[in-house]
């Protein structure tokens, strides 16, 4: 596929080169500086004391990881094989200097939201393949935005960490409640996703006839995903990487009947089929964390469910979830390197 | 000076974006998207203006905003909701 930037510059006056910097679809040269929100970034590649550059990989077999590691120069850890798993998951070549800012922008103090800097990883790894600097300003207020203090405030600020029930309770409903309307119209409530131009990750309250939510919490989704598409750094976050493709990240917040749900949503998209291929919700209730797994399958989109609570999983798997397969959550920050395997369980 | 670029985004359907960029700007600006018909008349116009016109599809694709509506398939979102409306009914998860 041509560049973009390579098609701005044979239009005569469409675009500047300096605007392909910034394009979607496009990438810096290498060591070329990018910017978002007009900060200065590092150049996403750079010296490193041993590099050693590979292709990207579709898959690695398990007993190769440790020499390649080595032969980069980094430990056979957890935290490099998450990294290795981020790389991968961008469809990025494999080399010792983007491990190691992967590595440090895990290592950054009480980030990530998950325990094991997962998310700080493939948001290092999603800065890396958008052009951007991949501890930048973008980097940080989308791991704020998805991480468990940012999706409690939508804003990225520290917040006071309150649990369970939405302590707002409707106060910022976009009037979604059980008006019987049927959940098209924009939300009109300050704070609303429902109108697509609210704050990323704003907080919706539902209070709705049970035979009605489904359709209700499924009209409310593209509203948070509009309110991420509106958003400069999530946007800018989101942009394609080398293979087409790029992550989008998509906070949320949301009560049903008071008991409160936040996270955020990641969609791979392909730039040209402008369709999701999957869609990972990383979700939080209260104390607990899951994550759910969907993308294209024969016969309907494939479900995978992860959470550390055995039981439970056992009982997801007794729901009506046609061929779903659950796991724990352990996996999950390595998944593009265990082939998406790790399942203990499946519907089927 | 601007410029007008427009291809197929996807089958059956003509995109079309246009820019303006001058020396003042810090950078180019996507100052109008169209698709289908008015897609058509956009070019056209640009065409009868002297306005540069590229046809490539994938950077008109790459330029035009993604809309959530057509990102993900509802039966995702729907999925999604069955999956929250499971977990409020776990024991524990009344608050």
């Amino acid at each position: 596929m041509k560049s973009a930037g390579a098609d701005l510059k044979s239009a005569p006056g469409a675009l500047s080169n300096s605007r392909a910097e910034g394009t979607p679809g496009t990438r810096p040269a290498a060591g070329a500086p990018a910017t978002a929100r007009g900060v200065p970034a590092r150049p996403a590649t750079g010296p490193a004391a041993a590099s050693v550059s590979m292709p990207a990989a579709a898959s690695l077999p398990p007993d190769r990881i440790p020499g390649l590691l080595l032969s980069l120069g980094l430990p056979d850890d957890r935290s490099s094989r998450i990294a290795l798993s981020a790389l991968m998951g961008e469809a990025l070549g494999l080399d010792g200097e983007r491990l190691r800012q992967v590595r440090l922008a895990m290592a950054r103090p009480a980030r990530g939201g998950a325990a094991d800097g997962s998310l700080a990883a493939r948001l290092a790894a999603r800065a890396i393949a958008a052009g951007l600097d991949p501890v930048g300003a973008a980097f940080e207020r989308v791991l704020g935005l998805c991480s468990r203090e940012g999706s409690e405030r939508g804003d990225g600020s520290a917040a006071d960490g309150s649990e369970g029930r939405d302590p707002g309770d409707g106060r910022e409903s976009d009037g979604r409640r059980d008006d019987g309307r049927g959940g098209q119209e924009p939300g009109t409530g300050q704070g609303s996703a429902g109108s697509g131009q609210g704050r990323a990750g704003a907080p919706v309250a539902l209070e709705v006839p049970p035979d009605r939510l489904v359709a209700e919490l499924a009209s409310v989704f593209p509203a948070f995903l509009s309110a991420a598409l509106s958003d400069p750094d999530l946007a800018a976050m989101a942009r394609p990487g080398p293979s087409g493709k790029g992550w989008l990240h998509v906070p949320f917040s949301l009560s049903i009947d008071g008991v409160a749900f936040r996270g955020f949503f990641r969609i791979l998209y392909d730039r040209d089929a402008r369709k999701a291929e999957r869609l990972v919700a990383d979700i939080r209730s209260g104390e607990r964390r899951r994550i759910l797994e969907l993308e294209p399958g024969r016969g309907g989109p494939r479900i995978r469910y992860r959470c550390d609570d055995a039981l439970e999983r056992g009982r997801f798997l007794g729901e009506s979830f046609p061929g779903a397969v659950s796991g724990g959550l352990d996996a999950e920050a390595t998944v593009e390197l265990d082939g998406y395997g790790g399942y203990d369980g499946s519907a089927e | 000076m601007a410029g007008t670029m427009a291809a197929r985004s996807r089958p059956g359907a003509k995109a079309a974006v246009a820019l303006r960029y001058d020396a003042s700007l810090p950078a180019p600006m996507v100052v109008a998207t169209a698709v289908g018909r008015a897609a058509e008349r956009a070019v056209g116009i640009a065409l009868d203006a002297g306005v540069p016109v590229v046809e490539d599809g994938a950077l008109a694709a790459s330029l035009l905003p993604l809309e959530a509506g057509e990102l993900v398939p509802r039966e995702y979102w729907e999925i999604v909701a069955k999956v929250l409306i499971f977990i409020r009914g776990l024991p524990g998860s009344d608050a």
